[in-house]
């Protein structure tokens, strides 16, 4: 299960996770999502004076939980989606929600 | 007298009759409300490419404190991670861009420009979270099919104003609304037609072209529900009684250019207002019809009740998405939009 935190710069830990790309001010990458942050990327980032970042935390999920997860993600989409059109464009929409909230339980 | 196991029974019974509500009594209402920031109105013309001096909408954005001040704070969010802090609307120009920033200074105005009255069960969060998420998922679809990318979010983001605007106007009426909204569990320009004989798209677009939006702007809020135009299949959903534009026509004065435009058919819209896509040409009604849809699907407004309306076909296809095109933007709409929350915190 992944999940998305903004967290200010002094609460981050080295080990965590990016969760979105650091750019700089010309737009160029400086650190891209998915980086595992070091010592002295946080370093670097407390001397560009950057306050707050994206974590993307991940939780290790036993078998079952992880099986009560997905099972929750279909009854929201299937909530959601109860009063949805029949065609082929609504059958895509729902399969692509399916399918990216499923991926992040996994 | 009743009693209360019998209010309970029949509650629709026990509601004392309210006087029914014509389209041109909102129309009405429309002119009585207080006008937008002057800044917001300058924002307005440069979505239509008018020549707008920059410098000068910079320090009138600059001169309202608050305004800026909440732009400021979503362009300070991790998302777009800049490495210093963004302290002045002149530095997040140089780093966002003019037109970006506009649209967060627009939204940062019109989060703002409605309160509805207490005592109707109404949760303004969840209304301009989804109308947020729509902006931004407006942006990235006006940016598949090749068209404004602002234009997008502006209308996404107002492409609901219509509920905002009769809540605030007409709480009694629109109280109603949601009461039939609630008990049937049905989307909500169905309750409003049963109740009211109109719809919130009706009103949005009427208050946008007050409010002198673009054509292409007011006409995706008027169509949002149905892309087809209201007299075609549309999205499935009944077909409203009377058409607007003849209210709307000899009601608003001097905005009747805005307004006839919108008389043309949903199939032929202004060249200019459309561009070719994958499946043909999708019209920026099209790309604010899928991004409401793509919003509730995503859950952004974060209401327990939440519906996803029924797809337009015919705007799907000429927006020329496929499952992996979609599912690629996803993770970057929620990003962002928890960034663009930050607006809406007091």
């Amino acid at each position: 299960m992944t999940s998305i935190h903004t967290l200010a710069l002094d609460q981050v830990t080295p080990g965590m996770v990016l969760g979105a790309d650091i750019h700089d001010a010309h737009g160029a990458t400086l650190l891209a999502a998915g980086t595992e942050l070091s010592e002295s990327h946080l370093a670097s980032l407390r001397r560009r004076d950057v306050r707050q970042v994206v974590i993307e935390a991940r939780e290790s999920l036993s078998d079952a939980e992880r099986e009560a997860r997905r099972e929750e993600v279909r009854a929201r989409l299937r909530h959601l989606f109860r009063h949805t059109g029949e065609g082929e464009a609504d059958r895509v929409l729902y399969q692509t929600l399916l399918e990216y909230r499923l991926e992040q339980v996994a | 007298m009743n009693t209360v196991s019998d209010g309970a029974v029949d509650q629709a019974g026990a509601q004392p009759a309210l006087p029914p509500l014509a389209l041109e009594e909102v129309l009405a209402d429309i002119r009585q409300l207080p006008s937008l920031p002057a800044v917001v109105g300058e924002l307005i013309r440069t979505l239509d490419n008018e020549s707008a001096g920059i410098d000068q909408l910079a320090e009138g954005i600059a001169k309202d404190q608050s305004l800026a001040a909440r732009a400021l704070r979503v362009a300070n969010s991790p998302f777009y991670g800049i490495q210093h802090r963004v302290s002045s609307i002149h530095d997040a120009i140089v780093i966002l861009g003019f037109r970006a920033v506009g649209s967060l200074v627009m939204a940062a105005s019109v989060t703002g420009y409605f309160t509805p009255p207490k005592g109707v069960p109404f949760d303004l969060g969840h209304f301009w979270r989804h109308g947020l998420g729509t902006a931004l998922c407006a942006r990235a679809l006006a940016r598949h099919a090749g068209l404004d990318t602002e234009a997008g979010f502006s209308a996404g983001l107002l492409h609901d104003i219509g509920v905002l605007m009769l809540l605030t106007t007409r709480p009694e009426h629109y109280a109603r609304v949601l009461a039939y909204r609630e008990e049937q569990d049905c989307h909500v320009p169905e309750a409003e037609r049963a109740i009211l004989g109109f719809d919130h798209a009706q009103a949005g677009e009427a208050l946008t072209s007050r409010w002198r939006f673009p054509a292409d702007i007011v006409r995706a809020v008027a169509l949002h529900h149905a892309p087809e135009g209201r007299h075609g299949d549309a999205a499935g959903l009944p077909s409203p009684p009377a058409p607007l534009m003849e209210h709307l026509s000899n009601r608003l004065g001097g905005q009747t250019t805005a307004a006839k435009s919108l008389l043309i058919p949903g199939g032929e819209g202004s060249v200019e207002s459309r561009s070719r896509g994958y499946g043909g040409m999708a019209s920026l009604a099209d790309v604010v019809h899928v991004a409401n849809i793509l919003a509730h699907a995503l859950d952004l407004a974060g209401a327990p009740r939440a519906l996803v309306p029924p797809l337009c076909a015919a705007a799907w296809r000429r927006l020329g998405l496929d499952a992996a095109m979609l599912k690629a933007m996803l993770p970057g709409i929620e990003h962002e939009h928890e960034s663009y929350c930050a607006l809406l915190a007091a």
